[in-house]
């Protein structure tokens, strides 16, 4: 399991608040991009610098602030590799 | 912290051997899931067809019979006569279920037996390299129709669902997509209410799910997504097409 | 219960439920019928089910998923059905599921006749459907014999978890004779059927799952040699044969079924003639006994095999007398269910004629 990378540190405001908690089992993605469609935020994308145990790009948070914890990503992930907390 | 989404305690932990971004992750997601909220894991039987999802046994966390190609609904007809307090489901491909165990789907329906069937329709057949299935379009190349389906010769798609629902002993046969999250939440809605009409009882339910194949269709996961929505919704309206406590 | 006059397919069916089935999936056949219909009368008696399937290919699915599921079950058919569901018994005997089935032999191939015949010795016996497996063959020559090797299949087939076949032809099915079916109770002790899909409700959590399918070749050569370690189990302990007047008999008759009663009449009217004939009736055809053979085979002449075939039993014969004695044969087909004296005749000509 990885933590999505570290979001730029929380102003004051958005400590208050949490954020929502996105978790991906990085080596079970396939990389298909069904989570980064869906997303209604658009904060996720493949992560083109490296490849997991499978040779896939894995999908990342790279904008974590703007995430709405909808779980949507989750949802549609076939390979159940996101967990979700808010 | 609250749980928004985590993997369902219905699948098992063995990664699955499906192509990137296949629906059938979804859908197993979506019966596991009703499965455990029904709180019916602990007495479910599946019956896994021959396709791709041959292997559904490795993910579904409940007992399970593998079954010939296309007798599924046979197996599970034993099953369920034997153990009737038992939830018997069947999940099966457009080969399984409408080619080679057409006789098998109809007379389960005719008989009411009181089993579920998840119909996985991808229009092709996927696990043996994608050859054309009873419900691959008309125009849709596959490669034993490597020029497209050809109504003449090879005829034009079977719509099972419209076909089942004229079985007057069927409960509830209705058709789904997983390709948006909000045709995902009513899928999930559907299976949820096939599994409970089994549970209450009340006959033989059947939910078709439109599914990808990125693989053999050529095209990449999410645009596989958008095909179901362009060419396969038309083709196969979305709906419920029988339901015999009256409900949409 | 005191004997009853029954036809030998409602016998067979009795003796099923008498031995516990409650589960009964067929297709209408001729010339096997009576017990699909005798089960839809009686097995919803005894809470049990009875389906009529939309052909055999489902029945034999039906029973695979019945059998997985841990209850004693039965299918029956005739020749082309019992062709239709060679796959179906395939899987349960790789699955490793018990099972018991009826065969009431007709004339092929193809469509054929409806009258009796025991060419389907082959497909029972060497396989019929594809890979390495064997089914248990009883083959019964009378009511009685048919009702007890029912019985025996169904305690046969959980112990072994296989496929059981009772093979009988038409004359046995349509048959009408006294029959006693007493209470019943396993012939052996017999294992739990833990392995059967319950629900991990009953198994703390644990999965059970049928299947006969090993993509891994080691796997599958593996699981093979498992099988075939029962099939020797049940070569060296499950074999059954009758031998009748073998002691001084210049011919030995091979023969089972109702072609072994014709024998038994034609060995009288060869006794009358002054001639000494015997009769070996493998009453397991699979596994068939060869050592049999070893024990008549020094204190006779020659070896003659009756079928109503072309000659299928007649090469496990030649396998068994290994060259030792000259081995005739006589077969009817078609339907056609020799007379007797037919079978004198063919006795007076191998002792008479040819100076054997």
């Amino acid at each position: 399991m990885q933590a999505s990378p570290p979001s730029p540190p929380a102003s004051p405001d958005q400590q208050k608040s949490a954020l929502p908690e996105v978790i991906f089992a990085e080596d079970l993605c396939k990389g298909c991009e069904l989570c980064v469609t869906v997303c209604p935020t658009k904060i996720l994308k493949l992560d083109t610098t490296r490849v997991n145990i499978r040779g896939y790009n894995p999908a990342i948070v790279y904008n974590l602030a703007e995430c709405s914890g909808c779980g949507s990503c989750a949802k549609i992930c076939p390979d159940s590799v996101i967990t979700v907390r808010r | 912290m609250k749980i928004v989404y985590e993997k369902s305690r219905g699948l098992t932990d063995v990664p699955m051997h499906y192509c990137p971004g296949c629906t059938h992750g979804i859908i197993h997601k979506l019966v596991a899931e009703t499965l455990v909220e029904l709180d019916v894991l602990g007495r479910t039987v599946a019956v896994a067809p021959v396709g791709c999802a041959v292997f559904a046994y490795e993910y579904f966390n409940c007992d399970a019979h593998e079954a010939a190609h296309g007798r599924a609904p046979a197996v599970a007809t034993g099953i369920k006569r034997v153990l009737p307090d038992n939830i018997v489901f069947t999940y099966q491909g457009d080969g399984d279920l409408a080619s080679i165990g057409m006789a098998e789907i109809v007379h389960a329906a005719m008989r009411g037996e009181n089993i579920t069937v998840v119909f996985v329709n991808n229009a092709i057949y996927g696990m043996t390299g994608g050859q054309m299935a009873p419900t691959t379009l008309v125009g849709q190349p596959t490669t034993t129709s490597p020029l497209g389906r050809s109504r003449l010769g090879q005829g034009a798609p079977l719509r099972v669902c419209e076909m089942l629902a004229t079985i007057e002993a069927t409960a509830y046969i209705a058709r789904v997509s997983v390709h948006t999250i909000p045709r995902l939440n009513a899928a999930k809605r559907s299976l949820k209410k096939a599994f409970q009409m089994q549970v209450d009882n009340k006959g033989f339910s059947l939910v078709e799910v439109l599914s990808t194949c990125p693989t053999n269709w050529g095209l990449s996961p999410v645009d596989a997504l958008r095909w179901v929505e362009q060419n396969m919704i038309p083709a196969y309206p979305l709906g419920v097409y029988k339901d015999i406590e009256g409900g949409t | 219960m005191a004997r009853k006059l029954m036809k030998g397919n409602e016998a067979i069916a009795a003796a099923a439920i008498n031995a516990g089935c409650r589960f009964f999936f067929g297709y209408p056949i001729t010339p096997q019928n009576e017990i699909p219909e005798y089960m839809s009368r009686e097995l919803p008696k005894v809470g049990g089910s009875y389906v009529q399937a939309e052909s055999e290919v489902a029945a034999i699915n039906m029973v695979y998923g019945a059998a997985g599921a841990g209850a004693r079950v039965l299918t029956s058919s005739s020749s082309p059905g019992i062709s239709l569901m060679q796959e179906g018994i395939s899987y349960i005997a790789g699955a490793e599921l018990p099972c018991v089935l009826v065969n009431i032999m007709r004339a092929g191939p193809g469509l054929g006749g409806v009258q009796p015949a025991q060419a389907d010795y082959f497909q029972a016996t060497k396989g019929g459907g594809h890979g390495d497996y064997r089914v248990l063959v009883l083959a019964p020559a009378n009511l009685q014999e048919a009702v007890d090797l029912t019985q025996l299949a169904f305690d046969l087939a959980d112990k072994y978890r296989n496929p059981v076949m009772v093979l009988a032809d038409g004359m046995i099915g349509q048959l009408m004779e006294p029959v006693e079916l007493s209470p019943y109770r396993p012939a052996f002790a017999l294992p739990p059927k833990d392995w059967a899909t319950t629900g991990t409700v009953h198994s703390g959590g644990r999965q059970r799952v049928i299947n006969s399918l090993y993509l891994y070749p080691d796997q599958l050569e593996n699981h093979i040699r498992a099988l075939f370690r029962k099939y020797a189990e049940m070569e060296r302990t499950e074999v059954r044969y009758e031998l009748y007047n073998c002691d001084e008999a210049d011919v030995v008759i091979v023969a089972y079924g109702t072609t072994s009663r014709i024998a038994r009449s034609a060995i009288e009217k060869c006794r009358r003639l002054g001639l000494r004939v015997g009769l070996l009736r493998p009453i397991t055809l699979y596994p068939f006994p060869l050592a049999a053979f070893d024990q008549v085979v020094e204190r006779t002449r020659a070896f003659l095999v009756v079928e109503m075939s072309m000659g299928q039993m007649l090469d496990d014969v030649k396998i068994a007398v290994a060259g030792r004695r000259p081995i005739s044969f006589y077969g009817r087909t078609g339907g056609i269910v020799p007379t007797s004296e037919e079978i004198v005749k063919q006795v007076q000509e191998l002792l008479g004629g040819r100076g054997v």
